[in-house]
């Protein structure tokens, strides 16, 4: 600690050290096109040359999005660029990448509860997702992530992803019922 | 799900669990055929009809709803052959939606039913298959084919459905005339080593992570009972203190009995003799009261201690049998909570909670039965309240019990911060976070806080409620016992010995109220405890296990395949041979499968698919604490426990003679370090030995393993934190110990492999390559990348 009355633990980031190690290449949207060919393969553009076919776009933070932005990868998993706000490239690059998205991280939205049936082992939860009506069962209460106190990650037995985006939107007898998980 | 029509399984019984409804076995649209299934006019051979065979006959094919069926006969040929369906449950579009996927002899099909809307989705014929593409997302997954010019997205499936897709599709790799050594091997990547999690045989619901029981099919009532069962080997003794219970009940409600006298036949009559009988009547009662309630609260007591101590001594008996993938699951600060928390709670619960509720029942039923046969009428209307402090007893019992087990949680979730935190403080003070941690647990104790004030704001609205019922309850018999009185219906003294009993009468019942909390919470830890006691002990032994007379140490893994986790494999097709003076040196990046590789020899985890064996004998076949005794440990960072020096390094050897101790600790050199300790071998090394340096604790653990005489040692990265010159010295004992058993060594520098025999260098849980260090220096492998890279690297810095 340099500064003994600053006590936020921020990273490390003063100027010789981002010269030294913190040298991160971001790439602005504006500098990326991607597109999908008839193989569904996607193919990333880089300044209107370098071309990366077969990439696999993940997200850095996938659950906290500190930061957006997203990882290509090539068909070996080495990142071959790291995109900044995506929401920023063109309009056909941008559908792609969310089509995309939406298939690599089929996260469905919890919407009602309608049931949780737990005996303190595993519980079986009757929802309404975005995606529709499901049935599936948390084997374990660490598999209920309650992120800052309001937003909830569930994993089920079988490695499906649930989320419930805010606990306080839902209605009061969903709020009831999560509320004995939580 | 309503629509779907299930056929009645021909091969499994009628009691197949519900769960596998969507898994049935297929219904074959054509003729079932024999050998000859065609395509492309080459005949389908012998091994691949088979597999599907086996898949026809295991629950992966999906029986299709009549509709779907329908629609499917609509567009095949009479004489095409419908091989596997399977059922999807993702649109396309991503939400939640039927699909039945469908492979013909001709074609693979995909029929959506959006309630009941029937239609053919996507359809490729195999003759334009190329390939097909399995594709494994975060909580989902597709099948894709593949043709000349384009990939068509065939159908998409949650994880629920990515097992039975995944134990498809190396079939229908190969049927879209891959080579089969290709798609032999694709089902090695992982796809094969999928597998469904745990369900209850009962009710088909997944069972918990840690436990095998399914705690839906739990009973209380059950639960109750296997709690008492611990009285069983105290059964003279639990029975006395009962029947002391019910004589001390009898004497508690006598002296209204008394005063009934007292009021009727000397009050009222002006007997003087009397007065002196009741008084010493009373006397005799509460001398033999005090008496048998001395001696019953200690019979109890020590019951309840006792049935505490077995259960905790059963509880870290079976802990210490049970697997690390237990262990790995759960919190240590979880654990601990439940030796001891749970097991305290019980304590309370059977040695005060259980007999207060065995005398509050016995006083509410004795009181009841004289009432009844003095007053009918007026008994009747005492009881009067009674509905209404049951009802409120049961509503409030239920909310206090979800209070409660969130209180527990919040417990054993502050157990976990100080588990982690405590052990953690040199890491915690090295990076300034004292104040992060405390917040973290500030939090936590908020919350429990937080919850634990919901309880008593539960329980104090509750009493109050509970105590106004019983007071309207008083007013009824003074009201109509008054007036009985009056109307000279019944004796002044009868009415006396009823507000006594009245109120010995609510009592017990608002008693009963109370406990009902103290039940619950009883109950919640005894699952939680039983939960433990219910997990089976790691790798069941089987009985014919053998016990080799000598052990050589030749080891071989014959294509080992393991995962964690389900579908991620972290080791793939492992085979090599390690003969006894072999050392082994084991390469890789992290999470290459290196120490895993370690742990499978000692069978920490069992295999998935393949063999070890030792000396030839299949590992499994071994018993454990045999095989355990063969092999040495030495860790990265060794754990040494709670005691002196040489207890540590005799631990597995309690009676070891304090020569080889020395002798062990000098081959590990250790002894000059331990002998400038201030009390030599006597010293305490503090918890988790952390009084010693690094170093100290390494060779301490190497004269542990030295001590053991193993065959087999196995070295976690046993110098990779040490300086230079410990490394030496221990560098120098480790050879001492190799040479004569068969080693295994895990490093990342390289220079320590420098006396390995055998080098294997892992990489995503593979073999990449295999060979002595100047074998695979020549190769140009990753082994030489790696060796130069290092070399490179030394010369800057010196490690």
């Amino acid at each position: 600690m340099t500064e003994p009355e600053d006590n936020r633990t921020d990273a490390p980031a003063d100027a010789l050290w981002k010269a030294e190690i913190g040298r991160l290449e971001i790439v602005a949207p504006h500098r990326v096109r991607v597109w999908q060919d008839a193989f569904r393969r996607l193919h990333l553009e880089l300044d209107g040359k370098t071309e990366h076919i077969d990439v696999r776009p993940t997200r850095a933070f996938p659950i906290s999005g500190a930061a957006d932005l997203i990882s290509f990868l090539d068909s070996d998993d080495k990142e071959v660029l790291l995109l900044q706000n995506p929401a920023g490239l063109d309009p056909d690059s941008r559908k792609v990448l969310e089509e995309e998205m939406g298939r690599s991280y089929f996260v469905p939205k919890v919407t009602h509860i309608y049931d949780i049936e737990d005996s303190h082992g595993a519980a079986r939860w009757e929802v309404e997702t975005d995606c529709g009506y499901r049935v599936f069962d948390v084997r374990d209460r660490e598999d209920v992530r309650v992120l800052g106190g309001r937003r909830v990650l569930l994993q089920d037995a079988d490695g499906n992803r649930f989320e419930v985006e805010d606990i306080e939107q839902l209605d009061d007898r969903s709020r009831r019922l999560i509320d004995k998980e939580i | 799900m309503q629509n779907r029509v299930h056929f009645t399984p021909s091969l499994e019984g009628e009691n197949s669990p519900p769960w596998k409804f969507q898994y049935q076995t297929m219904r074959r649209l054509g003729r079932p055929g024999r050998a000859g299934v065609m395509r492309g006019g080459e005949a389908m051979n012998e091994a691949l009809r088979q597999e599907i065979e086996r898949l026809v006959d295991s629950d992966v094919q999906a029986a299709l709803p009549e509709a779907v069926e329908a629609e499917i006969r609509a567009l095949v040929g009479s004489d095409e052959q419908c091989l596997i369906t399977l059922y999807a449950d993702i649109t396309p579009g991503g939400a939640y939606g039927d699909r039945w996927f469908v492979a013909t002899d001709r074609r693979v099909l995909t029929v959506a039913d959006d309630d009941g809307q029937v239609h053919v989705e996507v359809q490729v014929p195999w003759t334009q298959v190329r390939r097909l593409r399995l594709r494994d997302f975060l909580g989902s997954g597709s099948l894709e084919a593949l043709t000349d010019d384009r990939a068509v997205e065939l159908v998409r499936f949650s994880r629920t459905e990515a097992p039975t897709m995944a134990r498809a599709y190396h079939i229908l790799r190969r049927l879209a005339s891959e080579d089969d050594t290709k798609a032999a091997k694709g089902r090695r990547d992982g796809s094969g080593g999928h597998q469904r999690a745990l369900r209850c045989p009962n009710c088909g619901r997944a069972l918990p992570r840690w436990s095998e029981v399914c705690t839906f099919c739990m009973q209380r009532g059950k639960l109750f009972v296997r709690l008492l069962s611990y009285l069983e080997p105290y059964k003279a003794l639990a029975i006395t203190g009962f029947g002391l219970t019910l004589v001390f009940s009898v004497l508690n409600l006598l002296p209204a009995y008394v005063s009934k006298y007292l009021v009727d036949e000397v009050l009222l009559m002006r007997y003087w003799p009397g007065l002196s009988l009741v008084l010493l009547l009373l006397l005799g009662i509460y001398v033999t009261r005090a008496v048998v309630g001395l001696a019953r609260g200690y019979m109890l007591e020590w019951l309840g201690a006792r049935v505490v101590f077995d259960m905790r001594v059963q509880v870290y008996d079976h802990l210490q049998m049970l697997s690390l993938g237990f262990f790995g699951r759960k919190q240590t600060g979880q654990v601990m909570s439940r030796v001891t928390n749970d097991i305290w709670r019980l304590q309370y619960f059977i040695a005060e909670g259980f007999q207060e509720i065995l005398i509050n029942i016995l006083t509410v039923l004795i009181i009841a039965v004289i009432l009844f046969t003095q007053n009918a009428r007026l008994a009747a209307l005492t009881l009067l309240p009674i509905p209404l402090i049951s009802l409120s007893t049961y509503i409030f019992s239920r909310l206090i019990h979800t209070v409660y087990h969130k209180v527990w949680r919040r417990w054993a979730s502050i157990n976990a911060v100080l588990a982690d935190a405590i052990p953690g403080i040199r890491v915690v003070k090295s990076f300034a976070q004292e104040e992060r941690e405390s917040r973290r647990l500030r939090e936590r104790s908020q919350s429990l806080f937080d919850q634990e004030i919901r309880a008593v704001r539960l329980w104090t609205t509750f009493f109050p409620a509970v105590n106004l019922m019983t007071a309207f309850g008083s007013l009824v018999v003074f009201g109509y016992g008054g007036y009985q009185v009056l109307t000279y219906a019944m004796s002044l003294g009868t009415l006396v010995m009823f507000t006594q009993l009245m109120w010995q009468f609510y009592w017990p019942i608002q008693m009963l109220g109370m406990m009902t909390h103290r039940v619950q919470h009883a109950l919640t830890s005894a699952e939680r405890v039983f939960e433990v006691l219910d997990n089976p002990p790691e790798i069941p032994v089987p009985p014919d296990s053998i016990k080799l007379s000598r052990v050589d140490g030749r080891l071989e893994f014959r294509s080992v395949t393991f995962s964690y986790e389900p579908g991620k494999p972290v080791l793939t097709d492992i085979s090599f041979l390690a003969e006894p003076g072999d050392v082994i040196g084991l390469v890789g990046p992290s999470g290459a499968g290196k120490s895993t590789l370690v742990h499978l020899v000692s069978r920490f985890y069992e295999v998935e698919d393949g063999q070890i064996l030792l000396d030839g004998h299949d590992i499994r076949d071994i018993s454990l604490r045999f095989l355990r005794e063969q092999i040495g440990l030495v860790l990265q960072e060794p754990f040494l426990f709670h005691g002196t020096v040489s207890e540590n390094i005799a631990y597995g050897f309690p009676d070891a003679d304090p020569e080889d101790i020395i002798a062990a600790a000098k081959a590990a050199n250790a002894h000059d370090f331990i002998v400038n300790l201030p009390h030599g071998y006597d010293t305490l090394v503090g918890e988790r030995g952390q009084l010693l340096s690094g170093g100290e604790r390494q060779r301490v653990s190497i004269a542990r393993a030295i001590l053991k005489n193993p065959r087999i040692l196995v070295l976690d990265e046993a110098t990779s934190s040490v300086d230079t010159e410990t490394e030496m010295l221990i560098q120098q004992a480790l050879d001492r110990l190799v040479s004569n058993r068969t080693t295994f060594a895990i490093a990342h520098r390289l220079s320590t492999l420098r006396k390995a025999t055998k080098i294997i260098v892992l990489e995503h849980g593979r073999i990449l390559e295999m060979g002595t260090h100047n074998e695979l220096l020549d190769g140009d492998g990753l082994y030489s990348r790696l060796c130069k890279l290092q070399a490179e690297l030394s010369k800057v810095r010196a490690w």
